[in-house]
C-alpha cells in the first residue's frame, strides 16, 4: 500500500491484493457497487442513479460521522464488466472544493485461478492548512481501513466458496461477460 | 429476455443461488461465472441471502463458551469446591474459547469476555451455585484470567490458521476442557479444607461499659441501614428469636432466604459474650462455615469503652490469596454495621 501527497495537493493512493481466486469469480463479488464504494468508513448511505451500476450514473453519497453529515455527489466514471470500475466522490460545492477523489478498482487476472485486485484513490488535498504529513497520516488511516475491509470482504467469499466445495478456478462461461463503458445489459 | 431493472428492490443484490455471482445488471440468462440459469422474474432462480451474516463470527464461539463454561463450572464446582480450578483456571479456558472461536476485534473480543463472564455468573447464582456475594466477587477475579485467555485465544487461532492441521476446528477446545477436567479431578485428590479464618473489628464507643454492654447486639438485631456490600451482597436478616441471657441459650436468626442458629458459649458482664453458630442453613453455604464469635469489651476511661468483634469461620473458597481479601473486607463491613448499630444504642439519650 503506497499513499502520496505531493506538494501541489495531488493525492495517489494504491494498494494491490493478490486473491487466490479467479478474476471472474472477484469480479462477481466486486460487481456488488454499493457494497464496495461504501467500504470508505465515511460513507453511510449511496443513492444510484437508476439503481443499477452503469458508466455515467450519477450517486449521492452521504458521508456520516461522529453525529457530523454531509452529502457529496459523485458519477461513476468507469465500468468495465469484468475489469473494474472508478466512481468520483465530489464536494457539492463544486469539482474543486472539499478533497475531490476517484476510487477505482480493478481485476489483473494472474493465471486461471488466481487474480490481482488494484484499489486506487486519486484526488486533490484542498484543505490547504492541514499540513502536508497530517493529510498523509488521515489519507494512510483511511485508505488503509478501505484496503482491510476489501480485503476482508473477499476473505470472507474464499471462505464462503471452500466451505460450499467450490473450486478456485471458474467453471468458465465468463465469455458471457461484456466489456463496455455502459450497461451490462444484453 | 427479460429488463434488468426487473430485479425486485431488495436491501441485498441478487446473486447466484451456486456461485454467489452478483447478478444485479444483467439480463436473464447464464451466470457468467458458473453458468446456472437464472431470471429477474423467477425469484426461485436467484437469491438476495447474504453470503455470510456478521453473527456467524461470533455467536457460536460465544455461545459455546457461555454454555460449556456453565457446564464446565457445575462440573468443577461438583468435582472439586471452589479452588484453584473453579477461580482461575476455568475463567482462563472460557476466554480461550471466546477468542479462539470468535472472529471480532479486540475491543469485541473484550466486550464479548466479559459478556461471557457477567452470563455464567449469573447463571451460577441462578442456579443456587453461589451467592449473591461470592458472584459478584468471582465475576471480578475471573474478568483478568478470562481476558488473558480470550487473547491466548485469538494468538492460538491466528497461529494454527497457518498450520494445516485438519482439527483445529474442535480439537484444541476439546484438549482444554478435557486438561481443565483432569484439573478438578486433581485438586480434589489433593485438596485438604482450609485454616480456620479469624478477623477482628475493635472500635472506640463514647459510652461507659454498663451502658455499651446493654447496647450489644447482633447482626440481625441492628436497624439503621446496612453498607450496599451488605445489601446486595449478602442474606437480609429478618428478625431473631431466643435468647442471649444465659449460657446456653439459643438465639436464632432469620434470613431471607435462611437462618442461623447461635448458642451462647461464654457470658461475662461488661466483659465477654461468646457464641457458637450450631446451625447454617442457606447462608454462604458454599463459601464459608460460620464456626463462632464473640464480643469482648474493655473499658477506656470512664466513658469510653473499647469493643472487639470477633468471627472465626472456615472458608470454602480458594486460593485463599486471591479470596482473602474481599472475605475480610465482607467480615469488617458487617462488623463495622454491628458496632455503629451499638454505638447508636448506646449514646442515645
Amino acid at each position: 500500500m503506497s499513499v502520496r501527497v505531493n506538494r501541489r495537493g495531488v493525492v495517489d493512493c494504491r494498494a494491490t491484493l493478490d486473491i487466490p481466486l479467479s478474476a471472474t469469480s472477484i469480479w462477481g463479488q466486486l460487481r456488488d457497487f454499493r457494497r464496495y464504494a461504501r467500504h470508505d468508513f465515511f460513507h453511510a448511505e449511496m443513492t444510484l442513479d437508476g439503481g443499477i451500476p452503469r458508466a455515467g450514473a450519477a450517486l449521492t453519497l452521504c458521508h456520516r460521522y461522529a453525529g457530523f453529515r454531509v452529502d457529496r455527489v459523485g458519477r461513476i466514471l468507469i465500468w468495465r464488466e469484468g475489469v473494474g470500475y472508478s466512481f468520483s466522490d465530489l464536494s457539492t460545492r463544486g469539482p474543486r472544493a472539499g478533497f475531490p477523489h476517484v476510487l477505482s478498482y480493478r481485476l489483473q487476472p494472474a493465471g486461471q485461478s488466481s487474480c490481482r485486485l488494484h484499489i486506487r484513490v486519486r484526488g486533490l488535498w484542498t484543505a490547504r492548512h492541514v499540513p502536508r504529513w497530517a493529510a498523509w497520516l488521515w489519507l494512510t488511516w483511511v485508505f488503509g481501513h478501505i484496503v482491510r475491509n476489501v480485503r476482508n470482504e473477499l476473505m470472507i467469499f474464499q471462505i464462503w466458496r471452500r466451505q460450499r466445495g467450490l473450486p478456485r478456478a471458474c467453471s468458465g462461461v465468463s465469455d458471457t461477460q461484456t466489456d463496455s463503458g455502459s450497461s451490462p445489459a444484453q | 429476455m427479460t429488463d434488468p431493472v426487473n430485479f425486485p428492490e431488495s436491501g441485498q443484490p441478487p446473486r447466484c443461488l451456486d456461485c454467489g455471482y452478483i447478478l444485479l445488471g444483467l439480463s436473464a440468462g447464464n451466470c457468467p461465472e458458473c453458468g446456472k440459469f437464472f431470471d429477474p422474474a423467477h425469484p426461485a432462480t436467484w437469491t438476495t441471502k447474504p453470503l455470510f451474516v456478521r453473527w456467524k463470527f461470533w455467536l457460536p464461539g460465544f455461545l459455546l463458551a457461555c454454555g460449556g463454561g456453565t457446564l464446565l463450572y457445575v462440573f468443577l464446582i461438583w468435582v472439586a469446591g471452589w479452588g484453584l480450578a473453579v477461580t482461575l483456571v476455568a475463567p482462563f479456558a472460557i476466554g480461550t474459547v471466546v477468542g479462539y472461536g470468535t472472529t471480532v476485534r479486540p475491543f469485541v473480543l473484550v466486550l464479548l469476555a466479559i459478556g461471557a463472564t457477567i452470563i455464567i455468573i449469573f447463571t451460577l447464582v441462578g442456579m443456587g451455585l453461589a451467592g449473591t456475594f461470592c458472584g459478584l466477587v468471582l465475576a471480578s477475579i475471573t474478568l483478568g484470567p478470562m481476558l488473558v485467555g480470550a487473547a491466548s485465544g485469538a494468538l492460538l487461532r491466528v497461529a494454527l490458521k497457518q498450520t494445516r492441521f485438519q482439527q483445529r476446528g474442535y480439537l484444541p477446545i476439546l484438549i482444554l476442557a478435557i486438561c481443565v477436567g483432569l484439573l478438578g479431578l486433581l485438586e480434589r485428590a489433593i485438596h485438604t479444607p482450609y485454616a480456620i479464618e479469624r478477623v477482628v473489628t475493635s472500635v472506640e464507643i463514647p459510652a461507659p461499659i454498663g451502658r455499651t454492654w446493654n447496647a450489644v447486639m447482633l447482626y440481625e438485631q441492628v436497624h439503621h441501614r446496612p453498607p450496599w456490600l451488605l445489601r446486595f451482597g449478602l442474606p437480609r436478616p429478618l428478625y431473631t428469636r431466643g435468647s442471649m441471657e444465659h449460657v446456653g441459650d439459643v438465639k436464632v436468626c432469620v434470613y431471607t432466604k435462611g437462618r442461623l442458629v447461635k448458642r451462647i458459649t461464654g457470658r461475662v458482664p461488661e466483659r465477654r459474650l461468646a457464641f457458637d453458630v450450631i446451625g447454617q442453613i442457606n447462608i454462604e453455604n458454599h463459601d464459608v462455615r460460620l464456626v463462632d464469635g464473640s464480643f469482648d469489651f474493655a473499658p477506656d476511661g470512664p466513658t469510653q469503652t473499647r469493643i472487639t468483634l470477633t468471627t472465626r469461620y472456615e472458608p470454602k473458597l480458594g486460593p485463599r490469596w486471591v479470596w482473602r481479601p474481599a472475605e475480610r473486607l465482607a467480615v469488617h463491613a458487617l462488623h463495622k454495621h454491628v458496632l455503629e448499630g451499638m454505638r447508636q444504642k448506646a449514646t442515645e439519650p
